[in-house]
Formats: C-alpha cells, sequence, structure tokens
C-alpha cells in the first residue's frame, strides 16, 4: 500500500540566530554646579561636578576679567578631584575672580561647555563693595571741602576722585561689567560728578572794582571761583600806600 | 465435452482475477533521516552600556583576553541542533537609533566601529576575523547533535560620537550544510 515518511514535528529549525548588540557613545558634557565657598581670607574652596564622559577637570582662574578659554587665566588645578583651594589673599582684593571648569577626557579632549562662577557673587564681593563705597564717601567729602576751603588742591581732589571712580568703573576693577547700562550709567555719573565740582567753583558772581586817578573808577563782575573771603586789612594797606606814596616822592 | 470447456473459461473468469489481485500487493519500507539545519546561540544580547570614544570593549568582562582564546575567556556558545555538522557564517550590521547610526567598518572613525571575532582557539588579535555587513565563515564543520563552539567579539568604539543616543545593532549567525 503507502510506504512511511519520516517527518520532523519538534522544535521550531533555525538555521540563523542574531546577537543584539546595545551600546551608547559618551559624549564629553559639561562639569556642573560650581560652588565657591569663603574659607578663610587666604583660601576659597571650589567644588563642582564632573562632566560626564570625563575623569580630569581643569580649573583656571582670572582676576577682574573673564576666563575666555580653557588657555586664559591661570591654571588653578587639574586632576581628577572634584574639589580644590586657591590660596589667594581674599581680604586685599578689590575685585572680582573668574573661575571656569572644564572637563577633560582621557584621550585629552577639553570639552567646551564649562561650569563658571566668579567671587563677585555672593558675600564673597564685599571686599571690593566696601572699597568702592568708601571712595564714594572720600569723593563727596572732597566735594564738600572744596566748596569750603579756599586751597587749590582741595579743589582739584574731588575732581580727581570722581574722575578716578569713573575710571575704575570703566576697567571693572569693582566686578562690574562695563557692558551692563547701569554700570555705564554709574560711570558717566562720575564724570558729571566731576565737572559739577567744578562748575560749582566757577558759580560765583566776583565782582572786580578797581580805582583809578582821583577816585573814578570802573567795576565789573564775571563768574569764578569764589574771592578769599579774608577782609584786607585797612590799616596795613593804608600805610602800605603811605609808605609807597612817602617813596615815591623821595620823603 | 463442451460443456466442460465452458465451464472451466466461466471458472477462469470468475477466480482468476482474484489470484491475480492478490498477488500484485506488496509492502515498500522506506526510513529516511530528515536533514534540517538548527542552531542556537546564548547569550543573545550584548549590552555594552556607555561607552567613551576610541576605547576598545570585550563582551567577557571587558578585559582583554589571553590568546589563544579559551572557553573561558569566550562570551557566546553556538550549538548545533541539527542532525549534520554545519559551517556557521557571521556577519555584522550598522548600529542604528532613529536616524542616528553608528556604520560598521574594518577601521573606527567618526560614528563609524568595528567588531572582531573570535572562536575558541583563536591565536592572536589579528585572526580574529572582522565584521562586515556581508556574511563569511566564522566556525567550520561544527559537529551535529548538541555540539558547541565558544567564540568572543570585541568592539572599538567609534573616534567621535554626534550623539550619546543609545544604539543598537545585530550580529547574525547563520548555519548551512558544511560544504
Amino acid at each position: 500500500m503507502l510506504g512511511l515518511v519520516g517527518i520532523y514535528t519538534g522544535q521550531a529549525l533555525a538555521g540563523s540566530q542574531e546577537v543584539t548588540v546595545t551600546v551608547s557613545g559618551v559624549v564629553v558634557q559639561c562639569p556642573g554646579g560650581l560652588v565657591l565657598t569663603y574659607v578663610s581670607d587666604s583660601q576659597i574652596q571650589l567644588s563642582w561636578a564632573k562632566a560626564v564622559g570625563t575623569n580630569t577637570s581643569m580649573v583656571r582662574g582670572r582676576f577682574g576679567q573673564d576666563v575666555l578659554s580653557s588657555s586664559d587665566g591661570y591654571l588653578l588645578y587639574q586632576g581628577t578631584d572634584n574639589v580644590c583651594m586657591d590660596n589667594i589673599d581674599v581680604g586685599s582684593l578689590y575685585g572680582t575672580l573668574y573661575y571656569k571648569v572644564y572637563g577633560i577626557a582621557d584621550d585629552g579632549e577639553i570639552s567646551i561647555c564649562y561650569a563658571s562662577g566668579s567671587t563677585g557673587e555672593g558675600a564673597m564681593h564685599i571686599t571690593g563693595s566696601w572699597l568702592f563705597l568708601s571712595l564714594i564717601g572720600l569723593c563727596l567729602g572732597l566735594s564738600y571741602l572744596s566748596l569750603k576751603v579756599d586751597l587749590v588742591l582741595f579743589r582739584l581732589a574731588p575732581i580727581l576722585g570722581w574722575i578716578a571712580l569713573a575710571f575704575m568703573f570703566f576697567t571693572n576693577v569693582f566686578g562690574t561689567n562695563i557692558g551692563d547700562p547701569w554700570t555705564t550709567f554709574v560711570a558717566f555719573l562720575f564724570i558729571v560728578m566731576a565737572f559739577a565740582i567744578m562748575l560749582l567753583q566757577m558759580n560765583s558772581e566776583v565782582k572786580h572794582e578797581a580805582k583809578g586817578k582821583g577816585g573814578k573808577g570802573y567795576s565789573w563782575t564775571s563768574w569764578g571761583q569764589n574771592p578769599n573771603n579774608k577782609k584786607t586789612n585797612y590799616n596795613d594797606a593804608y600805610y602800605a600806600r603811605r609808605a609807597e606814596l612817602r617813596k615815591r616822592l623821595g620823603r | 465435452m463442451r460443456w466442460w470447456i465452458l465451464v472451466l473459461v466461466i471458472c477462469s473468469l470468475v477466480v482468476l482475477p482474484q489470484v491475480a489481485e492478490a498477488a500484485s500487493s506488496v509492502s515498500v519500507t522506506i526510513n529516511a533521516t530528515p536533514d534540517y539545519l538548527s542552531i542556537t546561540n546564548a547569550p543573545v544580547a550584548w549590552n555594552i552600556g556607555a561607552i567613551e570614544k576610541s576605547t576598545v570593549h570585550w563582551a567577557h568582562g571587558n578585559t582583554t583576553p589571553a590568546f589563544p582564546l579559551d572557553n573561558g575567556n569566550c562570551t557566546f556558545t553556538i550549538t548545533n541542533n541539527a542532525p549534520v555538522n554545519v559551517d556557521v557564517d557571521i556577519k555584522g550590521g550598522n548600529f542604528t537609533a532613529g536616524a542616528y547610526k553608528w556604520a560598521i567598518a574594518p577601521a573606527i572613525g567618526s560614528d563609524t566601529y568595528t567588531m572582531k571575532v573570535g572562536i575558541n582557539g583563536t591565536a592572536n588579535l589579528g585572526a580574529m576575523k572582522t565584521l562586515t555587513e556581508s556574511y563569511q565563515e566564522f566556525v567550520s564543520d561544527l559537529g551535529l547533535s548538541g555540539n558547541t563552539t565558544k567564540w568572543e567579539a570585541v568592539l572599538y568604539a567609534p573616534s567621535s560620537f554626534a550623539s550619546s543616543a543609545t544604539v543598537s545593532g545585530k550580529i547574525y549567525l547563520s548555519a548551512r550544510v558544511v560544504s
């Protein structure tokens, strides 16, 4: 009748197999969370979070101006830690210290982005602020004295003081940024103060009188500095004129 | 006499066909062993994780193994479940994550990776096979019915990444009758 034919009825046959591979590349990310902590007048502590994809961090600092690149400013730290100290005399600071932290991958690639911070943030800027306020007070005091004391040095001092303050603002000595509108405004305000002091000293009506022969004199007025308020010693002047007259007459 | 002849003829017509039919039926037994291809591979996944550029990653503990490769430092096992000896071919493929991909190539590059594989007994790194998108013979004459061979893979990461997206791809193994 019919012959027997074997039929495989076991598991599904698989002549091919696959291995699924899953992977992701690490792209160097940015360091983050740079925190500056005042430790003492001679130490600032910096701490940060390392950049993803890096084991090494590089910290650069710069005084008075922001760190512009990974080769700008001074190298404060390069290593595998995420904390370091800047041993600097904080107490003598009259400007701002800027810091940037970069990540460095094992192959030396430096992260494009960074974590940044400055001593101008928070309480650490107080040293510069006190200096700033002291100079303002000094200039105001000199301005007052210039209107009261009839000495050329006192008249010049406040003018130079206000100009110096304006210069400091223009050069960001106090950690300000002249690019900010308010900083520019204050800087120009100091210049206006300098000119105001000059104008105030000139804002005096001075009457000039002179007497010619026979007592017929003439007089005029002008604007300028206050004349010396010291009263003329009439007697001295009188005797002086008498002495001169005697000299002329040969008596 | 005639009627006897007539009786014999009639009897022949009735009986002989019956006799003839019984003699024409025979039984034939056919014994056939089916040939089929069946292999398995384990493990079926290799999760490398996050890697840095231009780095090297071995499947077995991510450490460079001693050569020649032995079973102790091979990660994957191919088992031949077929009743015949097989050759196993292998190929790789691009890794992808949406539109983003790592291309497979003999040399690494930007978003381009390299993968090498070797079976137990591979003498050195240079003797390992570099995967491409085309099949190449990987295991020769793997014994039938449960015979195994172990193998190891190494991935050379791209020299740069355009993205940190997780990509995935496959290593393909295909059995064929020993040629």
